[in-house]
């Protein structure tokens, strides 16, 4: 690989970090407030279809962002409804909607396009700039100040520590006069919305249509930079940028060699790198205490 | 609540939840454009017409849906059953093309589906790493593994679409009743559920499980080692979906493609398997029949009605979605006494 391959590899790197980040950091939100949300993958599908659909329809890729962002808050108004309200379990929620998603999303391009792969290009794509003679989103610089949005939010706002405080004790959250299920409720949501973003950017962004399942797993990947991170958003992003890394050099790869089965394996690598990770003790202490668990008052 | 207030409960939240799972099927196909009774009515019937795919993904399910169950009587949620499926699937096919037989590519699909499921059960009890992550994060690293080698190591030359085919000689037969014919796969999932059940209700180890489960604490205390039998539950699990994995390809697909789509989506669905069958491994095959049916019959309805075959895999979605609301479904029988 020669130096200017290998930062040709580094921006299509950063294209490739949003979609994971803007999920990761999103679910580092949604889990710091004891909920756990492993539909993602879903949620991006949803959002990326719609976010289609609403370009297409507007002729507005704003209204496809917009689009992606309503059904992010939508899906994760649900999954709130379900882990928080109804105290059901997440896991299960979250399986469901994956499948939901995969065959929701395949149905409504046969409904919307008439075809069983993809869409037709979007009607506007969002503005972007050239590096090297790689399309580069606006979405790229916008994901730091987002992730620096998000640090804020947790780590120096009052709402950030009541979020903490409902994810590790909610008993002792309720008694301090913190509502649990409203708290819960608002960081599930607002992880849900990024994720949407993050489906959006994918379709009409980073791709220019929608294909069918084409998040390819990337839900699942940025589940695992959320606990390579030890749940923090500026980690997240770390962990992102190194996933996303590895998703431009297999593509490169695919590209050099002419097989896509020879950077199969490297797909593996942020799946093994959050095994490695989360096996150490320091990382698992920072997994929010009541994780996954509903909050029922006695 | 008494025991036969409870089966009636569970037995309600199952039938509300496939009543609003049918509905919505049939809205799907009123949305395309399908008569809707009569839509349904063909994928609830697909056995009819398929009986080897529908006796074939029943056995499969019933199996994964097993795998999905067993871990939960030891308090562990094992999402690892498509991994697992998977990888029991590559194992016994390369066995299968290396020695052929039947003995060495089950074995060793159904132990290798046996330690990787043991491994999350492991860092669980060991390293405090949660089973769910863990069996997300060896599900893709199985299924990655599995592309590449299906598209390098094991492809047919002369057919880069798939993989080259198990030998005449390492495959199931397949049983003739009547006029039709399914393959034999059926007969060992159903014997495996059955002394799968046997084990669950009637032996010490079974009890001490399904006892180390719902009381940990008081397991501890009477000197049960609960991490052990973490351990083996997620092994057993893994078991269980490895040797689905093996018989799928010894006995049905004899080959994977290029996109995995022989293996993919066993293990998923099993989850929804094991959650209607509410985890008891009788009361998970009607339900693996039922979700095969669906599935089946949602390739059915495509080149009648006009109807993706993915409405299947969207009604058990919803399906899945709406039985992980037990809370909901509490309060409404509540309301009802009331």
């Amino acid at each position: 690989m020669t130096p200017l391959e290998a930062a040709i590899v580094g921006v299509l790197g950063l294209n490739a970090m949003v979609t994971i980040a803007l999920t990761a950091m999103g679910e580092v939100i949604a889990e710091r407030s004891g909920v756990v949300n492993i539909g993602l993958e879903g949620i991006l599908l949803a959002s990326a279809w719609l976010a289609v659909y609403a370009d297409i329809a507007t002729g507005s890729w704003l209204a496809g962002y917009l689009a992606g962002l309503a059904m992010g808050a939508a899906l994760g108004l649900m999954h709130a409804a379900i882990a928080v309200y109804a105290r059901g379990d997440q896991i299960i929620a979250g399986v469901g909607l994956n499948l939901a998603a995969a065959g929701g999303t395949t149905l409504g391009i046969r409904a919307v396009w008439g075809n069983y792969g993809q869409s037709p290009p979007v009607a506007s794509r969002p503005p972007a700039f050239d590096v090297l003679g790689v399309r580069v989103s606006y979405m790229v610089p916008l994901t730091f100040l987002v992730a620096i949005l998000a640090w804020w939010l947790l780590e120096r706002t009052e709402w950030g520590l009541r979020v903490k405080a409902v994810g590790d004790d909610p008993r002792s959250a309720d008694a301090l006069g913190i509502s649990v299920e409203r708290t819960r409720l608002a960081a599930t949501v607002l992880g849900a919305a990024l994720a949407g973003v993050a489906g959006a950017y994918m379709s009409i962004d980073y791709l220019g249509s929608f294909v069918k399942l084409m998040s390819a797993g990337r839900g699942f990947i940025a589940l695992a930079a959320v606990a390579f991170s030890g749940w923090d958003v500026l980690g997240a992003l770390l962990g992102s940028i190194v996933f996303g890394l590895g998703d431009a050099l297999s593509t490169y790869y695919t590209t050099i060699r002419g097989s896509s089965a020879a950077a199969y394996p490297y797909r593996t690598i942020p799946y093994i790198l959050t095994l490695l990770a989360v096996s150490a003790t320091a990382w698992r202490a920072r997994m929010p205490r009541a994780l996954g668990r509903p909050y029922k008052r006695e | 609540m008494s025991l036969r207030s409870r089966i009636a409960s569970e037995t309600a939240i199952v039938l509300a939840t496939l009543a609003a799972g049918l509905a919505v099927g049939a809205a799907v196909a009123a949305g395309f454009h399908a008569p809707p009774l009569r839509v349904m009515a063909t994928m609830l019937t697909s056995w009819r017409s398929l009986p080897d795919v529908v006796a074939e993904y029943s056995a499969m399910l019933a199996l994964t849906g097993a795998a999905f169950a067993v871990p939960v009587y030891a308090g562990l949620f094992n999402i690892g059953a498509e991994g697992s499926f998977q990888l029991g699937a590559l194992v016994a096919l390369w066995a299968a093309l290396k020695w052929g037989g039947l003995a060495a590519p089950i074995a060793l699909g159904v132990a290798a589906g046996a330690l990787l499921s043991g491994l999350a059960g492991w860092l669980r009890v060991r390293l405090s790493v949660n089973e769910v992550l863990s069996t997300i994060m060896l599900n893709w690293i199985v299924y990655w593994l599995l592309l590449y080698l299906v598209a390098t190591k094991l492809e047919d030359p002369y057919n880069p679409q798939r993989t080259l085919e198990v030998p005449r000689s390492s495959r199931l037969p397949w049983i003739t009743i009547g006029s039709t014919q399914i393959p034999s796969t059926i007969v060992i999932a159903a014997a495996v559920l059955a002394v799968l059940w046997v084990f669950l209700r009637m032996t010490r180890w079974g009890l001490a499980l399904r006892f180390a489960g719902a009381n940990e604490w008081t397991s501890r205390t009477r000197g049960v080692n609960v991490g052990l039998y973490r351990v083996a539950s997620m092994a057993v699990a893994g078991l269980l979906a490895g040797l689905a994995g093996a018989i799928h390809i010894l006995g049905y697909s004899h080959a994977i493609d290029v996109i995995g789509g022989a293996v993919k989506g066993f293990g998923y669905n099993g989850i929804g398997v094991a959650l209607m069958g509410r985890n008891d491994p009788l009361a998970i095959i009607p339900a693996a029949v039922l979700f095969a049916t669906l599935l089946t019959g949602s390739s059915l309805v495509e080149p009648i009605y006009g109807v993706p075959k993915e409405a299947g895999d969207f009604i058990v979605g919803v399906i899945v979605v709406l039985l992980a609301v037990p809370e909901a479904f509490r309060l409404l029988s509540r309301l009802r006494r009331r």
